[in-house]
């Protein structure tokens, strides 16, 4: 057994595991190395994506999973691999969509006030600092209403832990492109919070 | 110093090169090249100045994101599990109630209950005596938090006394 991170639908025990892994053992074949790999160096940045994208934390765990299940898939029957990352930033991005319009429509059919899923910081920091945190949050979550979708979207990712390269893969633009939308949205930020200062 | 290319490093070159090595994605040889061509290019020196800052920020982003993560406690399973129970409880305390249990009914409390328009009577005309229960309310989160019994067939709602013990006041 390893202490290695791994997709709940991998784990041993899992009744999700997709087919062509036995119960019981790791798996070993390539696929499921595969997505592994990707797993360990995207987890992080994918459930800080999805939180970017209005999740709480749970549900981006949720969308995490969500989304890696879709990987395997995805490589078992043959799916292109040429830029996986951008693919799981594109499904992640999907799973949020539809997320949001299913929250939207139980919304109106319960007529229950609306309003955004506000999650509070419980680190051990000051209330000054776990304040400045939320409203931090609360920003990149409205991001799309305060910068042009592509400044919106480059932000994200890179607010996500996704390296200027491999946004510029995903946005389908140069770095520098990249790098001028984020700077501009991060300017953007800086002047907001500074102007509410 | 000349890029793979064979050509000295520009301004724009530069931009891209400093993206990259803020993500340690850059060779040795590049970096010489980024280098030497900092040294000369005082414009460039204020660009890596703003992507420095820029990255702060972005850094600080990412801890306030990761800082929700703390959250995260209760596995959503249990969560659920903890709701059933609770309304599952909360179920068994009213149909106890509804049922007349438990039958050491405390009689010379209700006398000192005010009655008043908010208790209802359920039943017939003339019961409209209220009476105390001293029900044992299990820790299942309260679920009368609101201060009512959630049940339209069941009139009352919760008292704390003085001295703590916490009764359901019901009408007949």
């Amino acid at each position: 057994m390893t202490d290695r991170a791994l997709p709940l639908f991998l784990m041993p025990d899992s009744a999700d595991r997709p087919f062509g892994h036995s119960s019981g053992a790791l798996p070993a074949d390539s696929v499921a190395s595969d997505v592994i790999t990707l797993f360990d160096e995207l987890r992080l940045p994918l459930r800080r994506y999805l939180t970017c994208l209005g999740m709480t934390p749970q549900d981006a765990d949720d969308g995490v999973q969500e989304t890696f299940l879709r990987l395997h898939r995805h490589i078992e029957t043959d799916g292109d691999r040429t830029n996986l990352r951008g693919w799981l930033f594109e499904v992640a991005r999907n799973l949020a969509n539809d997320r949001h319009r299913g929250a939207w429509v139980r919304r109106m059919r319960t007529k229950s006030p609306g309003g955004e899923l506000t999650t509070i910081p419980a680190s051990g920091d000051n209330p000054e600092e776990e304040l400045l945190k939320a409203e931090r949050v609360a920003w990149i979550r409205n991001a799309d209403r305060r910068l042009t979708p592509q400044q919106a979207e480059c932000f994200r990712l890179r607010a996500a832990g996704l390296r200027y390269r491999e946004i510029a893969a995903v946005m389908g633009i140069g770095i520098s492109a990249v790098g001028e939308l984020v700077q501009r949205a991060t300017l953007r930020l800086k002047k907001d919070f500074d102007g509410n200062a | 110093m000349e890029t793979p290319d064979g050509r000295q490093m520009d301004c724009d070159d530069v931009r891209a090169a400093l993206l990259l090595a803020s993500d340690g994605e850059l060779s040795v040889h590049e970096g010489r090249l980024l280098d030497a061509h900092l040294a000369t290019c005082a414009e460039c020196r204020r660009n890596r100045a703003r992507l420095a800052g820029v990255e702060q920020r972005l850094s600080a982003c990412r801890d306030a994101l990761d800082s929700l993560e703390m959250v995260r406690s209760v596995p959503r399973s249990a969560r659920a599990r903890s709701v059933a129970v609770s309304a599952a409880a909360a179920a068994i305390l009213l149909l106890m109630v509804w049922a007349g249990w438990p039958k050491h009914v405390d009689k010379s409390a209700a006398g000192q209950l005010p009655r008043g328009p908010a208790f209802t009577n359920g039943g017939d005309a003339d019961s409209g005596e209220v009476v105390a229960l001293s029900l044992p309310l299990a820790p299942i989160g309260n679920p009368f938090s609101d201060g009512s019994l959630p049940n339209p067939e069941v009139r009352g709602e919760l008292v704390v006394d003085p001295d703590g013990l916490r009764r359901i006041r019901l009408a007949n």
